[in-house]
C-alpha cells in the first residue's frame, strides 16, 4: 500500500490526500457541531446544581441580601418576610404538622421530576414555608350557586381558596360540558347486567372493536392523518430493529420498512 | 412521544438523530427529558440556521419535533411546566401567531423537501398540551399560513391530555409511511393495539364521546367549539384587564395567555421574582404545585371570579413591591453574587472531594488496615524501608540494591492485603 502510494504521480497523490483530508475535516466538524447542539449544557447545569445545593444553609437574612440591597430595602424585605410568615408560616409548628395528613402523605410520595428544582430557585430555598394544612385538598366545588363559577378548593385546614392551578386537561365547564359527557361515558361503561353490549368490551382488551373503529375514524378525520397508534407508554421496538437488521443482511424482505409517503 | 419517535425512526432506516427546539418541553420520561435524550439535537426556533442544519444533516435526522406552546411561552425559553426557577427578569421573546405560523410552514417545507429529494425527515407536532384549547382544536389548523391560509400539514401529530375528556388516552396519528413499521404479514392479526393500557376501552369510549361532542355529532349535543371560543375571549379580556391594573399600580408584573393557559412575566431584573407565588398564596389563592410561572383557568370562571382574581393578583404584586422584592439587582451586585456563587461552588466541590477521600480512607482503614495481619506487614515494611532502602540509595549510593529493598518491603506490605482481603471475599456467605 505504502509502495503504491510512493509510486503515485504527485498530482494523484495530492488529489487522494485532499479527498482524505476533506472527509476527515467533514467528519470531525460534524461531530463537533452535533456535540455543540447536544444536551451537554443541561448536563453541566445539572452537575453544577448539586454543588450549589450542597453545604450548610446560609440563613434567612443572608438569603434576603444576596443581591446586596441597601439597608432600607433590606428592612422592607424583613418586614415582608414577617408578613409572609404570618400568612404562610403558621403551620410550621410540630403540633400542627403532625395533625395534618398532608405532610405524612408527602413523605411517602416522590416527585418524579427534578429533585433539586424547588418552587423558589435553589439559593432561595430557605425562604419557603412549610405548607402543612394547605397541601391536602378535601373538597372541590364550583363557586357559583348554579354549579358554575371558578373552582374553590377546601384544604385540610378548613380554608376555602380559589383554585388557580395547572389542570392541563379540563378546559371546558363542569356543568356545561364534562357532566353530560361523563353521563354518556357512564351510560356506555356501566356494568349492570342489562345492555352491557358496549361496556363488556373492556374485558377483551387490545382487541379491535366497534368503539376503536369509531375512535380511529374520529382521530383520522380530526387530524387528517392516515394511521393511528395508541400508546400510554413507549414500547421497545426490538422486533422492528431485528427486521431491519435481517433486511440489511438480505435474509428477508420487509416492505413496511422501506415504504415511502 | 417516545412511541412516535421509535416508529418514525423505524420508518426511515433508523436514522439516529431527532431535532428538537431549545427548551421545548416534550415530557420527562427517559429518552425524552433533556438530561436523558441521546441523539437529540437542540436548535434555536425561528432561525434560518436551524433550517440549514436540517438540510445539511438530513441523512442523520429522522424527525423534527415541535411543541407549538413555545409560541406562547416564548421561543427558546422554558416552556410549561419547566418554569420553576426565575432569577432575573422574565420577559419572553414574543412571537406573533403569524410569525410563528410562517416559521412552522417554512419548517414543513424543509422537511417535505428533504423527504422528497433527499432522505425522509418527519415533521412532528407535539399537540399533547396544545390540542383542544382553541376552536381550531389542533396546531395544524391554528397556524394556517398568513398569506395562503393553508393549514399546516405535519407528518405526525401526537395527542394526549384532553383527548379523552380527562380519561387516560394518548395517540399518535401519522401519514402513510411514518407509522407503518409493524409486520404486515403477521399471521395472527387479531388486534393492532399493544400495551397494557394503550387503547384502554374506557379511554376509547370517553374519547369517542368527547370527539363527537366537539364535532357536534353523537348523543351529547354541546357546542364545544363555541364554548372554546368564549373561553378564549374571556381569558384574553382577563389578561388585558389585569395587565391594565398592573400598569396602573406600577408593579413590574404582567401576564400573558394562550387560550386558558396563562404565564407570568416579570419586568424587573430582581433575584426575588419567584416569591410572587408566595404572595399569591398569602392572598388566599390556591396554587397548583408548580405554579410559579403558569396557570390554567377553565370555562367556568365567571366575570366576578375574574374580578376577584384581578384584585388578588394586584394586591399580591403591590405588597411584594412594597416589601422590596421587585428591586432590580444592580450590575455590581450581580458580579458580587456570581463571584460568591463561584467561591461557594469551589468550596463545595473541594469539600465534597475531600469528604470522598476521607470516606475512602476511613473505609480503607476500617476494612483492611486495622487488621493485625496488615498492621504487622505495614510495620515491618516501614522498618525495612527506613533501615535499608533509603540509606542504600541516599547514603551508600547504591540505587539498585535500594530498589531491591523497596521491592521486598512492598511485597511484605501488600501481602497482608492480598491474603486478608482474599479471605474476606471468600468468607462472605452468599445472601442472595
Amino acid at each position: 500500500m505504502l509502495l503504491q502510494l510512493a509510486s503515485m504521480e504527485p498530482t494523484t497523490l495530492l488529489i487522494w490526500a485532499f479527498i482524505a483530508l476533506s472527509l476527515a475535516i467533514k467528519f470531525a466538524w460534524e461531530k463537533i457541531e452535533l456535540f455543540l447542539h447536544s444536551n451537554f449544557k443541561y448536563r453541566v447545569i445539572n452537575y453544577l446544581a448539586s454543588y450549589i445545593y450542597y453545604g450548610d444553609d446560609i440563613g434567612v437574612k443572608a438569603s434576603l441580601q444576596l443581591d446586596y440591597p441597601s439597608p432600607h430595602i433590606l428592612e422592607r424585605r424583613l418586614e415582608g418576610q414577617k408578613y409572609l410568615e404570618s400568612k404562610l408560616g403558621g403551620s410550621a409548628s410540630a403540633k400542627l404538622t403532625s395533625k395534618f395528613r398532608g405532610p405524612k402523605l408527602a413523605s411517602s410520595l416522590v416527585d418524579c421530576r427534578f429533585a433539586l428544582a424547588k418552587v423558589c430557585m435553589p439559593l432561595l430555598r430557605e425562604l419557603e414555608f412549610p405548607n402543612a394544612g394547605r397541601n391536602f385538598v378535601t373538597d372541590v366545588c364550583n363557586n357559583g350557586s348554579d354549579g358554575k363559577g371558578m373552582l374553590i378548593v377546601t384544604t385540610e385546614d378548613g380554608v376555602k381558596r380559589p383554585f388557580v392551578g395547572n389542570d392541563a386537561v379540563h378546559t371546558l365547564g363542569v356543568k356545561t360540558f364534562y357532566e353530560p359527557v361523563q353521563n354518556e361515558i357512564n351510560r356506555r361503561m356501566v356494568l349492570n347486567g342489562e345492555g352491557n353490549k358496549d361496556s363488556m368490551l373492556r374485558f377483551s382488551p387490545i382487541s379491535m372493536n366497534e368503539e376503536l373503529d369509531k375512535n380511529v375514524s374520529l382521530i383520522k378525520k380530526l387530524s387528517g392523518m392516515d394511521k393511528v397508534r395508541y400508546s400510554l407508554s413507549g414500547k421497545c421496538m426490538w422486533w422492528a430493529k431485528l427486521l431491519y437488521m435481517l433486511k440489511r443482511l438480505q435474509l428477508t424482505d420487509s416492505p413496511q420498512l422501506h415504504s415511502s409517503s | 412521544m417516545d412511541a412516535a419517535l421509535k416508529d418514525i425512526k423505524a420508518s426511515c432506516n433508523h436514522k439516529p438523530l431527532i431535532v428538537r427546539f431549545k427548551s421545548a418541553y416534550h415530557g420527562h420520561v427517559s429518552g425524552i427529558n433533556v438530561l436523558d435524550c441521546d441523539g437529540h439535537v437542540f436548535l434555536p426556533e425561528c432561525s434560518q440556521k436551524s433550517l440549514d442544519f436540517i438540510e445539511r444533516y438530513h441523512y442523520r435526522i429522522a424527525a423534527v419535533i415541535v411543541n407549538p406552546m413555545q409560541h406562547f411561552t416564548g421561543i427558546n425559553k422554558p416552556s410549561p411546566p419547566g418554569e420553576k426557577v426565575t432569577h432575573s427578569s422574565r420577559v419572553r421573546s414574543a412571537v406573533s401567531r403569524e410569525d410563528y405560523a410562517r416559521w412552522l410552514h417554512s419548517l414543513q417545507r424543509k422537511c417535505n423537501y428533504c423527504t422528497k429529494y433527499l432522505t425522509k425527515v418527519a415533521l412532528v407536532m407535539d399537540d399533547i398540551y396544545f390540542g383542544f384549547r382553541t376552536p381550531e382544536l389542533l396546531s395544524s389548523n391554528y397556524f394556517t399560513h398568513p398569506d395562503t391560509k393553508a393549514p399546516l400539514n405535519p407528518d405526525v401529530i401526537i395527542l394526549g391530555k384532553a383527548l379523552a375528556a380527562g380519561y387516560p388516552l394518548s395517540a399518535v396519528a401519522g401519514k402513510e409511511g411514518w407509522l407503518n413499521s409493524y409486520d404486515k404479514k403477521f399471521l395472527l392479526q387479531v388486534n393492532k393495539t399493544v400495551g397494557t393500557m394503550a387503547a384502554w376501552h374506557g379511554g376509547i369510549v370517553a374519547s369517542n364521546v368527547f370527539l363527537e361532542a366537539l364535532e357536534g355529532t353523537g348523543c351529547v349535543k354541546i357546542s364545544a367549539r363555541d364554548e372554546l371560543s368564549l373561553l378564549m375571549n374571556n381569558c384574553n379580556a382577563f389578561t388585558v384587564a389585569l395587565n391594565t391594573k398592573f400598569a396602573a399600580a406600577e408593579v413590574p408584573v404582567r401576564i400573558r395567555n394562550f387560550s386558558n393557559t396563562f404565564s407570568i412575566d416579570y419586568l424587573s431584573k430582581s433575584l426575588y421574582n419567584s416569591r410572587f407565588p408566595q404572595y399569591l398564596l398569602a392572598e388566599g389563592v390556591f396554587l397548583g404545585n408548580y405554579s410559579t410561572g403558569k396557570f390554567n383557568l377553565s370555562a367556568d370562571v365567571s366575570a366576578e371570579d375574574f374580578q376577584l382574581l384581578e384584585s388578588k393578583f394586584v394586591a399580591a404584586a403591590s405588597r411584594m413591591q412594597h416589601d422590596g422584592y421587585f428591586e432590580p439587582t444592580t450590575s455590581s451586585a450581580k458580579v458580587k453574587l456570581f463571584t460568591t456563587l463561584a467561591a461557594r461552588f469551589t468550596k463545595n466541590y473541594l469539600k465534597l472531594f475531600c469528604d470522598q477521600i476521607m470516606s475512602d480512607k476511613h473505609i480503607d482503614i476500617e476494612v483492611s488496615h486495622n487488621h493485625p495481619v496488615n498492621k504487622f506487614g505495614h510495620f515491618w515494611s516501614s522498618v525495612g524501608m527506613i533501615a535499608f532502602a533509603y540509606p542504600l540509595i541516599f547514603w551508600h549510593g547504591e540505587p539498585v540494591k535500594g530498589c531491591c529493598w523497596f521491592f521486598i518491603t512492598h511485597v511484605i506490605r501488600q501481602t497482608g492485603h492480598f491474603f486478608y482481603e482474599h479471605q474476606v471475599s471468600i468468607s462472605l456467605p452468599c445472601t442472595v
